[in-house]
């Protein structure tokens, strides 16, 4: 009787951790399918443009303003800060290796040595840290330069980000993805809502876009944000791109880098796994 | 003695203002400590709203200021206006309350498909 309460209790338990923890692989499959069923005539591949895919008139502005990008000059200083040396002899390469193009898509990555997310924007100020170098901003700027010339060299390359066999690892997974599903702010909007559910709808004037593909092109170059600075620099790292939809759905936006946007990148680009990297890339 | 009547209707009058005033900025006070408890709350679930406390909110003009409810509050406070103190403040505890509650609601949220 004993033996078999116990190997009752034992399925119980499997079960519920099954049921609780359900596998990157079957996020994935799951939210193909359904964009598959929402949107068929979209390619796979197409979800790398966004809500461009969708719709064929702004695909036509998009692609015209692809012809001759507003940030190209800001990619070459993305290359030079690439090729700066710091104070004290070293360079970013010293901290990522020589080959430039195999930078980008080692990011989002679990580092289980200190039990945390990391990324390319974090990663470069942490570079920077090390060799006694002030460190830049974290949402636009110099970082965005740098991390668009990194990004514009792994172009082609296909997104794979994998939540590794280890409990923090995929209790960091769960956390990006508990983040994105949840409804938040005075408006109680979860990012769901709009890049899921509700993706190819509009919200005012703006199709919204799939999420399947969002992280290809970052760090993204965004009319938006061109035209609200005084230099023209439209760039901003995912990170700033997640603080202004928190912002819209009037919740309190996390801080750059941290946990909350960090984990939120682990599960948000595996959602991308499968597609090209396409950045920089432009954006309304 | 019509002088000495307008006198002590006088020193009446500010007495009872005075005393509303002393009451509007204990019950402010107490309020605003209660708006940032509920805010802490809801801090602590990863809950809090745009425009309760956040620094860079533009909610609410105070003086030539744009800012969040609760810094409205302090600033209307520091200006002798307990009632748009008052109310600025409820607002920011009632968001702290409502960030708590939707965190709670959204505890286990998940795709829906």
């Amino acid at each position: 009787m004993k033996k078999i309460v116990i190997t009752a209790l034992a399925a119980c338990l499997a079960l519920g951790a099954t049921a609780a923890y359900a596998s990157q692989a079957e996020d994935i499959q799951a939210l193909r399918a359904y964009f598959k069923k929402k949107f068929p005539k979209v390619e796979f591949q197409e979800f790398q443009i966004g809500a461009y895919a969708l719709d064929a008139d702004k695909r036509i502005n998009y692609e015209g303003i692809k012809e001759f990008p507003p940030y190209e000059d800001f990619i070459e200083d993305g290359k030079a800060l690439w090729n700066m040396k710091f104070k004290n002899g070293n360079s970013f390469a010293t901290c990522f290796g020589d080959d430039v193009s195999k930078v980008r898509n080692r990011f989002p990555h679990w580092n289980a040595r200190d039990k945390q997310v990391e990324t390319l924007e974090g990663n470069i100020v942490k570079c920077m840290e090390a060799n006694g170098e002030k460190p830049f901003k974290l949402k636009k700027g110099k970082i965005a330069h740098l991390s668009a010339y990194i990004a514009s060299q792994a172009n082609g390359q296909t997104i794979n980000v994998v939540v590794p066999d280890d409990a923090d690892a995929q209790a960091a997974y769960e956390h990006g993805k508990h983040h994105f599903y949840a409804k938040r702010g005075q408006l109680n909007f979860s990012c769901a809502d709009c890049h899921v559910y509700n993706s190819g709808m509009k919200a005012r004037g703006n199709l919204l876009s799939p999420v399947m593909g969002h992280t290809t092109h970052f760090p993204v170059w965004r009319g938006k944000w061109a035209r609200g600075s005084k230099s023209g620099d439209g760039f901003g790292t995912l990170h700033r791109r997640y603080g202004g939809c928190n912002k819209q759905v009037r919740a309190k936006p996390f801080k750059a880098q941290g946990k909350e946007y960090s984990d939120l990148e682990f599960f948000h680009a595996s959602m991308s796994n499968g597609l090209e990297i396409n950045a920089p890339d432009y954006r309304e | 003695m019509k002088k000495m009547t307008l006198k002590v209707a006088l020193l009446a009058a500010m007495m009872v203002a005075s005393g509303w005033a002393v009451a509007g900025e204990s019950e402010y006070k107490k309020m605003h400590a209660d708006a940032v408890a509920a805010l802490d709350k809801a801090k602590s679930v990863a809950g809090e709203w745009r425009d309760s406390r956040w620094k860079k909110s533009k909610a609410v003009k105070c003086g030539d200021k744009k800012m969040s409810h609760l810094a409205a509050a302090e600033c209307f406070a520091a200006m002798g206006d307990y009632d748009k103190a008052m109310k600025h403040a409820k607002t920011a505890k009632f968001q702290g309350e409502m960030g708590y509650q939707q965190a709670m609601e959204q505890k286990n949220a998940g795709p829906r498909f």
